[in-house]
């Protein structure tokens, strides 16, 4: 063995690839999570509609306490 | 790949432009993943160890710095990821266990590209390579066969370039010894290939 096969042979020792399937599953995976981030997905967001009974409803319930109180002290 | 596309890359990449993701797994995804092989010499903890490599970098991609090295970070992510795996791992297999003891302990895991060798030279080099312990196996790998600088192989490990250059050398005396080449014939050429 000489100092420059040994050199060479070392510099150039081969790559491995990833078999088909695994560099597949990756490109898919890391393209979905690309697209997430252009366009991530609306949250969820109750509409004015949906707000307006409950709260009417808390301060419905608000109002009657302090009748409540306000009569015990009359 | 020359700077001025990388830094191009990593400005789109932060965009989230999908053909920069692309033209970066192209170019580095061989060279990572032979990393992870030698490193965890199973074929199947190196695809998954690399799958989250390229998950972690879409995931950092919109926080990636302007200057960033694709290369290094790249590095540094599947080693650090390796050693997470390593630890992991270390109840349940002590062969795992060697990057993070504290001796140096020779593996007894052979290596896949043993079996792929095309050459005798080729495949009792990587059979020497698999044997390092694992500290110094990455830091051979790092230096020897991926070309990176010590001090940025130190900077991968996150090790100092002095314990870097401590890797290197007790790897060499190893080499030296395991592939059985005379110590005047070996040490000028493997200190020209591992300062």
């Amino acid at each position: 063995m000489t100092d420059d096969v040994l050199l060479r042979s070392l510099a150039r020792l081969p790559r491995a690839r990833p078999d088909e399937d695994c560099d597949r599953r990756i490109l898919r995976r890391c393209h979905a999570a690309l697209a997430r981030r252009q366009h991530p997905a609306p949250t969820e967001r109750r509409g004015a509609g949906e707000l307006l009974p409950a709260a009417a409803s808390i301060v419905g319930l608000v109002v009657l306490y302090f009748a409540d109180v306000i009569r015990l002290y009359r | 790949m020359d700077r001025e596309t990388e830094l191009s890359l990593v400005e789109r990449l932060r965009d989230g432009d999908t053909a920069a993701f692309d033209a970066v797994h192209a170019e580095f995804n061989a060279r990572v993943f032979s990393f992870l092989l030698r490193l965890s010499r199973r074929r199947d903890v190196a695809e998954d160890l690399l799958e989250e490599t390229w998950l972690r970098l879409v995931r950092h991609s919109a926080r990636l710095r302007a200057d960033t090295q694709f290369e290094r970070w790249l590095f540094t992510v599947a080693r650090n990821l390796y050693v997470s795996y390593c630890r992991s791992r270390f109840i349940e297999d002590s062969s795992a266990a060697d990057l993070l003891s504290l001796w140096p302990c020779p593996s007894e895991i052979p290596s896949p590209f043993e079996a792929t060798a095309a050459t005798e030279l080729e495949r009792r080099i990587e059979a020497a390579l698999a044997r390092l312990p694992a500290r110094m196996r990455e830091a051979v790998i790092l230096v020897g066969i991926e070309g990176f600088q010590p001090s940025e192989a130190a900077a991968i490990c996150g090790v100092t370039p002095e314990a870097m250059r401590q890797r290197l050398s007790r790897a060499r005396s190893m080499l030296e010894s395991t592939l059985d080449v005379g110590a005047r014939s070996t040490r000028p050429l493997l200190t020209e290939v591992i300062p």
